[in-house]
This record gives structure tokens, C-alpha cells and sequence, in this order.
């Protein structure tokens, strides 16, 4: 172990960097950032600026923002009295950037949510919390510190241009903070918040109107108040002004400037504020113009009322003044009496006018002047009928000039006038008014409640009380007739009706049947030819037909066709009836007896001369060739007779079908009826019987013809031919008539008809209720027996007969035939006059109903 | 412990400890054997690195609690609080505990350590005070540094879990930071002081 060592001892002083420590680099690196930041802090910090306002409700310090254009510029550091508590400063650090430009003439003022008649502002400060908001110009000026706070965003944004004028208004109306000013319906500025004028007589409202339309704002400029609506009644009559909606809430003002003269305005300009736009123009002819107005009085002679102040004065209709004072005028010494005249002062407008310039007024008195000597004159007129206000027109007039116009009289110069009648227009509102106020309204209302009263009483009436039930049995009556029984067998009665036609034309149609056995090829072609010609009218007729099917598909035809089964029923029974059964074997044995007649007739006929046969023959066939033509000219009229048909089956479609088949069915119980007769029922048997002495005749004819003499039977056939010819054109003679009928039917009012065919039916009822129609059937069947006992006794007749004799016989009975003929042509002949006789019977039918 | 006698240092007594091991040599050795720790008997340099440290902890304190150490914004409103805000606002809560907490962590410690290093550096030429008090301050200060980081950690769990968007959010403020450097500093500071440079005032007199 040495010595201790002692600090003498210890090592010798080492250099200076190693005897302090590299440690120490760290609080000099730590002083020497934290100089750093202090410096950078206090450098990149703006000046601070106190704003003083009225409170401080929402400002907070170090978190309320100062923002200009809606970017933050500075941040509130400190929130404190000012002296006395007079106000609260705000402490702003502003941006170092914006604070040469935030000068005298920047403004602050504090954005908090707002709701107001223009809208929602501010919401976004809801969850941010209020700021305050900037407004300084974008050059720098001199620079301050202390600012005064507004309470709210000022109308003359020192960041816009623009212009202040000052408004003034007795009450107050229209100025209100915020509210619009309207140029011609846009919105150019705002109102500011209304004060007291330091009198406290007026109230003073900043207006700030923004470039660039301050330029419209010049002296001549007039301001008036839109807020709400207005309404009117004035000399130009009634009048309705709504303004915007906007300034309907909050009230507005509107500016025009009105005539052109005016010069530019200073800032903070006191303009007066006027209730209403004509106001505020007729303001040009008084007030700050009106020293400028060349003065003119007018004296009315005549009873004048209406004329007031303010009444326009026109000259050539335009309005180039106003009356600006009326008074009476009591003038011995110029006008010989104490009457009193009217004394109107009216200011003239020289820029009405088109003049101005300093003498603008002298120039206007002598253009009045140069007026008078014209012969103008100013006379009255209604300027509104409504309230009989007057103005005054200045006019060409012959009235005569008791003064010249002195442009320097005092204190005005006098204008001529022209007397005043009060007539015309100008009463007759007044007149009408007196009119109406002297009608007898008290006497017309009581006329009235005495008439209204006894409508009452009618109405009360108990006889009125019971006439819709009356009403309603005169309906059940009429119902009680519709469902009568005879109403009802009307159809029934028209279906029996049709069936005796059907039965008639099934007859023609054998008629025309035989007629056809003895056809010729063209007088066929020509019958088809007419019958062509029906053909073309055919298509109207089956559309008609297809609407009568139309009709008829609705019909309850149910029941009808039960009662045709039932018919059909009763019909079967008849076919069925052994009686009938045995008609074939009838026929059978009758045919069997015209070939044995035949037979002889061949023998017969080969022992006839070749010649008299052949002449009688040839004459058989022309006549057969007219009946045939007559027959072709019948049929000629068909397509008339169809267009007929056709006409009434249209008529027929109308008819209540519905009815009608309700007695259709009625028909067919009738027919039902009759066919299940005793009579009938026995017919097929007395048909048997007829046809066993048709037999029996035919095999006599067959033994006469085999006796025929051919020349003879040519003849005889001849004249039966001809007879026939004549039936033919009885029944051509007769298709006219049936046209007309036709014709006739068209005319008919169906529903007349009903009631006709009832009077028919209940006749025909009548007629097949009479004991003689039931027994008809009984008188066939007599009528057949005798037919059957005289054929019999032909029969015995012929067999006892010889040739010659036979002939003779033959021809004998021929010339019956022929006599039979005769009477069927005249029988034929009285159809048609039958026809119009049933025509003229259905006319005086028609003509009854309508009676 | 008796304080009849007074004590023999171990440079008086002509030895030297490793300060990493403990193991005792000669006082002319270099370098401790067993460790490999250089051996100084006195470290001339200790009291310069305490007082750097020191400053630099000050220094670093001085924003901590100027600044926000919490910046706080929620939905409507952005909220800083410095530390000693914090706590005046918790205790005005009616929180006193935890105003106490945070009010002995983060103001009472670090200053109370600036003190007390201080006050050791400072009375190394003086004997008026026991030696022994003294190193048993070293140790506490030295003991309890570590824990004056509770605001920090605070802070940063608060900023780790309080992100909600736009709705609130925690972010730490310019303290925070500050604060950790002071407390390292100061840790630093401590650690820098050699404590053995406490009993050569008291030996110098007896000498």
C-alpha cells in the first residue's frame, strides 16, 4: 500500500473541455429551443386589438374567433370590463397577416343564430358557439387598436361599397332593422336599426343602398314605405298595393328617382320617408321642388265641389301640376257681386313641362302665356266618378277672356277658366247614389217576405203533401192497363193475324209452284232478274233484320218456345192419328190412279189428230208464256214490296218486343187450344176421306182424258189458262195495292198499332169464338164427304160412260173448269179493291189513333 | 449506528469500490477486475453533470406547466387544461383525491426533487447537516423519480382510448412532453450525483 494519496496529490488540472462535462450541452440545447419558440411565438403574433361591446353573451376567451369572410383572423385571448363597467372589452390576437388591413374603419360585430322574416343566419354557430365577425377594406390604413363593437351586422358593410343616406319618417312605419329597400322590386339595400332623432319628433334610420346601385340615389330621389299592403281611395280612385312577401313581414322601403335633375348624394344624406308612392312622387311639386313651382290661381265661377288639394292639373292630358291650395274668393269690385268663386292655387311643374334651368319658372309663365292666347282655359273635370273628385284640364275653350294673362301679376299670375257646370258624370255617381238611397228597399224587402211567405204556405199545403202519392196511383193505374188482359192478347191476336198471311202466302206460293210446272226459261231469267233487283235492296234489309234478331235475343223467348213445344205437342198429336198414318196409302192409291189416268190419256192422245193436239197445244203454251210474264211483271214490284218490308220491320224493331212475346205465347196457347179440337183431331181422318174421293175423281179424270178429244182439251185447257192469266193479273193488279199497304204499314206508329191490333184481335176472337168458326171444321169435313160422294159419283158416272159420250161429258166439265176459273179470276179481281179496303180501314185506324 | 466514532471513508482508509459491483480494491487500481468498470474514487465531473441536468429540468418544468397537457375537444367546444388547471378543475369537482394524487405526482415530486437535488449539491462543502440524513435523501429522490411519470402515463392512456372522431377526442398538449423531459432530467440529475462526495466535507474538517 503506498501513501494516501492526498487531493494535493491529484492528478494536475486537465484542459477546460474535459473538465466540464458534455451534460451541460443539454440545458444550454434546452434554453436555447425554448428561446427559439419563445421568439417564433412572439413574432408570429399579431397585434391585439380590444373591442368594446354592449355584452358579451357567447364570447369566451381563448376559443371565439374573430373571422373575416368566414375565415378565422384572430382569436379572442381576454373578455373584461371596461371603466365603470361601461362596456365589455374583448381582447382579439389577430392574424399578423390581416392586421394592416383591420384600420379605423374596420367594424365588428358578434354572428349568433338569428331568425328573422328573411330567413335563418347564423345556424352554423348553434354547436360552434358564436363568433365574431370582421369587416374591414382591402387597403391598408392607419392602424388602431380600440374598436367599438355593433350590436349587429351593420348595413353599411365598410367591406362593400355602397352608399348611407339617412332616412327620416314621423312615425316610424317601414323602418325597421333589417327591412329591404326595393328598387322597382329588387332588392338594393337595408335598413338599419331606427333611432330617435335628437328632437325626438322624427324617427332617423341609417339606409345603406349597395353599389351599384347607390348610383340611382340622387336628390331627386324619393323614398316611401311598401311594408303590408295598402289600400287606397283616392281622386284616381281605389287602389291595392301589396309589396313583396318579404317586406309584407318585416316591412320595406322603396326608391325611385323621378325626375332626372338630381345630383349626387354625400354620404349619411337625410332623406324624408313617405307613407305611400304617390305621396312621395306628388312630393316633386312641393316641399324641396316646390320653390321651384310656378305658381298660378284659377278662379271657378259656378257651384263647385270636389276640387281639393292635391287634384292634378293636366294640360293635353298631361299632368304637369297640382292644386295646392283651394279657397273662396269674395270679389265685389271685379265682378259686380258678392257671389263667392273658388280660388285654386296650382303649382306648376316647369320640368313637366320640359324646362329647366335657373329662369325655369318666368319660361313657364310665358309658355302659359302663349297657352292663353291660344284660347286655352282651364276648366274642371271629374277626375274620379267614384268619389266626384274634380282636376283641373287646361283645354281649348271659346270662353271669353275677361283678363289677359299677366305673368307678373301678385301674388300670382291669374289663369283663365272657363264656367263651371256641374253636369254629367260629375253628379251622376252623387245622383245615382240618391237614386239608390231613395229607393223603397223597406217596402221591396216586405213585398218580398209576403211573397216568400206565401210560397211557404203553398208548399205547406196538404193537397201539394199528397200529390206524389197520387202521382203514384195514376202509375199503378197505367200499370194495372199495361197488364190487361186484352193488352196482352194483343199479340196473340196480330200472331193469328200473321198466321192467316202465312197461310195466304203459302197459297201463292202453290200458286206460283203450279205456275212454275208450266215455266219458260226466259220468263224465269226475267222473274230472277226482278227478283236480283229485290235482291240489291237486301243487305239495309238484313242489317234491319239483324238489329230486329238483336232485339228479338233479348226477348223472353223461354216461355215462348214452351208454349211452341206445346204446340208442336199438339200438332204431333194430329200427325200421329191413325187418320194421317192412312194419308200415304191415300195418295198412294190416288197416284196409282193417275198413272192408270195417264195411261189412258196416252192412248187417248195418240188417237187424237196430230194437228188440232199440236194448235191447242201451242196456244196452252203462249198462254202459258203470258201467265208466266204477267207473273215476271208481278214480281217486277217485289223489290218496292221488300224496301216496304223493310221499312216496317225498322218500324217493327222499335215495337216492344217484350210484349209481344207474351202474346206470342198467348198466341200458341191458342193455337195449342185449337189444335187439341175435337175438330181438328179428326181433320186427318176427313183429309183420308178427301183424298180417297180425290183418288176417285183423278181415276175418273183418268177415264175422261182417255176419252179426251185433243182439240177440244187444247181449248178447254186454253181457257182455263186463260182464266188463270187472268187471275195473274188480278194479283199483279193487286201487288200495288199490297205496296201500299206496305206503304201505309210504314206510316204506322207502332205504338198505335198495339192498340189497333187489339181492336183486330178482339174482332178475330169474336170471329173464331163464333160458333160458326168452331164448326168450320165440321162444315170441311161435310164439305169433303159431299166432295168425296160427288167423286164417287163421277167415278160411277165415267165407268157408265162411253167414248164419245165420255168426251162430251169431259168437255162439259172442262168448261165447268173453266167457269170455276172464271169465278177465281173474278174472286182474284176483288182482292185488290178488298186490299184497299183494308188499307182504307187501317188508315181510318191510323187516323183514329192519332185523333 | 453509533455516532461516537466517526467514519473512515474508503479513500481514507485507501481503497476504492466499483460503483457496479460493490467489490473493493486498492485505491491505485484502474479498472475493476471483476466487472471491468473503470474505478474512480471521486468522480470530479458528478456535480457539474447534476447541475446540467438540473437546469435542463427546470427548464423543461417551465412550459410543463405552462402549456395544455390535455387538449380535449368535443362537439361543441375545444378545452385545454394545464396541469395545475387540471387539478383546480377536479378539485372544484368535488374530486379531492384525485386532485391530491395529481397535484403531489406531477407538482409536489418534481419540485420536491429539484429541491432536494439541489439542496444535496449545494450542501457538499457544508457539515452542518448529518451525512447520513443526506444519502438516505439521495436515495429516496432517487427511489422515487420514476414515479413522478403517473401524469404522462395518464395522458397517454386518455389519448390512446379517447378517440372518438368528431365527437370527442383527447389529444396531449405541449405539457406532456415537456413534463417527461423534465422528469427525465431530473432523473437524470440524480443519478449524475455521487453521493460519496457527501462524507468528504465532514472528513476535509476533520483532516
Amino acid at each position: 500500500m503506498t501513501a494516501i494519496p492526498s487531493p494535493e496529490q491529484l492528478p494536475p488540472r486537465r484542459p477546460i473541455w474535459q473538465r466540464i462535462s458534455p451534460v451541460w450541452l443539454v440545458p444550454i440545447a434546452a434554453v436555447a429551443i425554448a428561446l427559439t419558440v419563445a421568439w417564433n411565438n412572439y413574432n408570429s403574433r399579431g397585434p391585439l386589438i380590444v373591442i368594446s361591446f354592449e355584452n358579451a353573451s357567447g364570447i369566451e376567451a381563448g376559443s371565439t374567433a374573430l373571422r373575416y369572410r368566414d375565415v378565422v383572423v384572430g382569436t379572442v385571448e381576454d373578455v373584461r370590463f371596461g371603466p365603470a363597467l361601461r362596456t365589455v372589452n374583448v381582447s382579439v390576437r389577430l392574424e399578423p397577416g390581416v392586421a394592416p388591413f383591420v384600420d379605423e374603419e374596420a367594424q365588428f360585430w358578434v354572428i349568433r343564430p338569428q331568425i328573422d322574416a328573411r330567413g335563418v343566419q347564423g345556424l352554423d354557430t348553434v354547436l360552434s358557439g358564436v363568433y365574431i365577425e370582421g369587416a374591414w377594406d382591402t387597403v391598408p390604413g392607419t392602424q388602431s387598436y380600440r374598436f367599438q363593437g355593433l350590436e349587429a351586422e351593420p348595413v353599411a358593410r365598410s367591406d362593400r361599397g355602397g352608399i348611407t343616406v339617412r332616412l327620416s319618417s314621423i312615425d316610424g312605419d317601414g323602418l325597421s332593422q333589417g327591412a329591404p329597400i326595393l328598387y322597382r322590386g329588387i332588392e338594393v339595400g337595408r335598413v338599419g336599426q331606427p333611432r330617435l332623432s335628437e328632437d325626438g319628433l322624427r324617427v332617423v334610420a341609417d339606409a345603406f343602398v349597395e353599389a351599384p346601385h347607390d348610383a340611382l340615389v340622387t336628390t331627386a330621389t324619393r323614398f316611401w314605405n311598401v311594408s303590408g299592403f295598402r289600400f287606397t281611395l283616392g281622386p284616381q280612385g281605389a287602389e291595392l298595393d301589396v309589396a313583396s312577401m318579404a317586406a309584407l313581414l318585416s316591412g320595406g322601403i322603396s326608391f325611385d328617382t323621378i325626375v332626372n335633375n338630381g345630383q349626387a348624394i354625400r354620404n349619411g344624406q337625410l332623406f324624408q320617408l313617405y307613407d305611400a308612392e304617390a305621396a312621395a312622387r306628388s312630393s316633386l311639386f312641393s316641399g324641396a321642388l316646390a320653390a321651384r313651382a310656378a305658381r298660378i290661381s284659377m278662379i271657378f265661377e259656378g257651384e263647385v265641389s270636389g276640387l281639393a288639394a292635391g287634384a292634378t292639373v293636366e294640360l293635353g292630358g298631361v299632368e304637369i301640376g297640382r292644386i295646392a291650395a283651394v279657397s273662396g274668393l269674395i270679389d265685389p269690385e271685379r265682378f259686380g257681386n258678392s257671389e263667392v268663386r273658388l280660388l285654386a292655387t296650382a303649382e306648376i311643374n316647369p320640368q313637366r313641362l320640359g324646362i329647366s334651368g335657373g329662369d325655369a319658372i318666368q319660361r313657364t309663365y310665358n309658355l302659359l302665356g302663349q297657352e292663353v292666347a291660344r284660347g286655352q282655359r282651364a276648366r274642371l273635370g271629374v277626375a274620379s266618378i267614384l268619389t266626384g273628385a274634380l282636376k283641373v284640364s287646361i283645354g281649348e275653350s271659346d270662353a271669353p277672356l275677361d283678363r289677359p294673362f299677366d305673368p307678373n301679376a301678385a301674388p300670382y299670375p291669374e289663369f283663365p277658366t272657363e264656367r263651371y257646370e256641374a253636369s254629367g258624370a260629375g253628379l251622376s255617381a252623387e245622383q245615382l247614389l240618391e237614386r239608390v238611397a231613395s229607393l223603397p228597399v223597406e217596402e221591396i224587402v216586405d213585398e218580398v217576405l209576403s211573397i216568400l211567405e206565401n210560397t211557404d204556405e203553398f208548399l205547406g199545403d196538404p193537397a201539394l203533401q199528397d200529390l206524389p202519392e197520387q202521382a203514384v196511383a195514376i202509375l199503378a193505374a197505367l200499370r194495372e192497363l199495361a197488364e190487361a188482359e186484352e193488352i196482352q192478347a194483343i199479340p196473340g191476336r196480330i200472331d193469328a193475324s200473321l198466321a192467316a198471311l202465312q197461310t195466304a202466302t203459302g197459297e201463292a206460293e202453290t200458286l206460283l209452284l203450279s205456275l212454275n210446272e208450266a215455266e219458260a226459261a226466259a220468263a224465269l231469267t226475267r222473274a230472277l232478274d226482278a227478283a236480283a233487283l229485290a235482291a240489291d235492296s237486301l243487305p239495309d234489309f238484313l242489317l234491319e233484320l239483324d238489329r230486329l234478331a238483336q232485339d228479338l235475343r233479348a226477348l223472353p223467348l223461354n216461355e215462348a218456345v214452351t208454349s211452341a213445344t206445346a204446340a208442336l205437342n199438339g200438332i204431333e198429336a194430329v200427325v200421329t192419328d191413325p187418320a194421317i198414318q192412312a194419308i200415304p196409302a191415300d195418295v198412294g192409291r190416288a197416284l196409282d190412279a193417275a198413272v192408270a189416268a195417264l195411261e189412258d190419256a196416252r192412248g187417248a192422245i195418240g188417237t187424237l189428230t196430230e194437228a188440232q193436239a199440236f194448235e191447242a197445244l201451242a196456244a196452252a203454251l203462249i198462254e202459258a208464256e203470258t201467265l208466266t210474264r204477267n207473273a215476271a211483271a208481278a214480281s217486277v214490284d217485289l223489290p218496292a214490296i221488300a224496301a216496304g218490308v223493310e221499312t216496317t220491320v225498322t218500324a217493327a224493331a222499335a215495337i216492344p218486343f217484350d210484349d209481344l212475346s207474351a202474346e206470342a205465347e198467348a198466341i200458341l196457347d191458342d193455337v195449342r187450344a185449337l189444335t187439341s179440337a175435337e175438330a181438328v183431331q179428326t181433320l186427318p181422318a176427313r183429309l183420308e176421306a178427301a183424298a180417297a174421293s180425290l183418288d176417285a175423281v183423278l181415276g175418273e179424270a183418268n177415264a175422261l182424258i182417255g176419252a179426251l178429244d185433243g182439240e177440244a182439251l187444247g181449248q178447254d185447257a186454253s181457257a182455263a189458262l186463260k182464266s188463270l192469266r187472268a187471275a195473274a193479273a188480278d194479283v199483279e193488279a193487286a201487288t200495288p195495292g199490297l205496296a201500299a199497304i206496305v206503304a201505309s204499314a210504314e206510316e204506322v206508329r207502332f205504338a198505335e198499332i198495339g192498340r189497333l191490333l187489339e181492336q183486330i184481335a178482339v174482332d178475330i176472337a169474336a170471329v173464331t169464338s163464333a160458333p160458326a168458326t168452331q164448326s168450320l171444321p165440321d162444315d170441311l169435313a161435310a164439305l169433303l164427304g159431299r166432295l168425296d160422294a160427288t167423286a164417287a159419283a163421277a167415278e160411277e158416272t165415267m165407268e157408265s160412260l162411253d167414248g164419245p159420250a165420255l168426251a162430251s161429258a169431259l168437255q162439259s166439265a172442262l168448261a165447268d173448269l173453266s167457269t170455276l176459273a172464271g169465278d177465281l179470276s173474278t174472286a182474284a179481281a176483288g182482292t185488290p179493291a178488298l186490299i184497299a179496303r183494308i188499307d182504307a180501314i187501317a188508315a181510318e185506324k191510323i187516323g183514329r189513333a192519332h185523333v | 449506528m453509533a455516532r461516537a466514532e466517526p467514519l473512515i471513508t474508503a479513500r481514507a482508509a485507501g481503497l476504492v469500490g466499483c460503483r457496479r459491483c460493490t467489490r473493493v480494491w486498492p485505491a491505485t487500481t484502474e479498472t475493476c477486475a471483476r466487472c471491468g468498470e473503470p474505478l474512480v474514487s471521486r468522480d470530479p465531473r458528478s456535480l457539474q453533470r447534476v447541475w446540467a441536468w438540473w437546469i435542463a429540468g427546470v427548464i423543461a418544468y417551465i412550459p410543463a406547466n405552462l402549456s395544455p397537457m390535455l387538449s380535449t375537444r368535443t362537439l361543441t367546444a375545444h378545452h385545454e387544461e394545464t396541469i395545475v388547471g387540471g387539478v383546480i378543475e377536479l378539485a372544484l369537482h368535488g374530486s379531492w383525491e384525485i386532485a391530491l394524487i395529481i397535484l403531489i405526482a406531477s407538482v409536489a415530486i418534481p419540485v420536491g426533487k429539484f429541491v432536494a437535488i439541489a439542496f444535496l449539491a449545494l450542501s457538499l462543502g457544508s457539515t452542518r447537516f448529518s451525512e447520513h440524513g443526506r444519502h438516505q435523501l439521495y436515495h429516496v429522490v432517487e427511489f422515487i423519480g420514476r414515479w413522478s411519470m403517473i401524469d404522462v402515463f395518464v395522458v397517454a392512456i386518455l389519448s390512446a382510448l379517447v378517440q372518438l372522431g368528431a365527437v370527442v377526442s383527447v389529444n396531449p398538449g405541449v405539457a406532456a412532453l415537456t413534463f417527461a423531459l423534465s422528469v427525465i432530467f431530473t432523473m437524470l440529475s440524480a443519478q449524475s450525483f455521487d453521493p460519496r462526495l457527501i462524507y468528504d466535507a465532514p472528513e476535509k474538517a476533520r483532516a
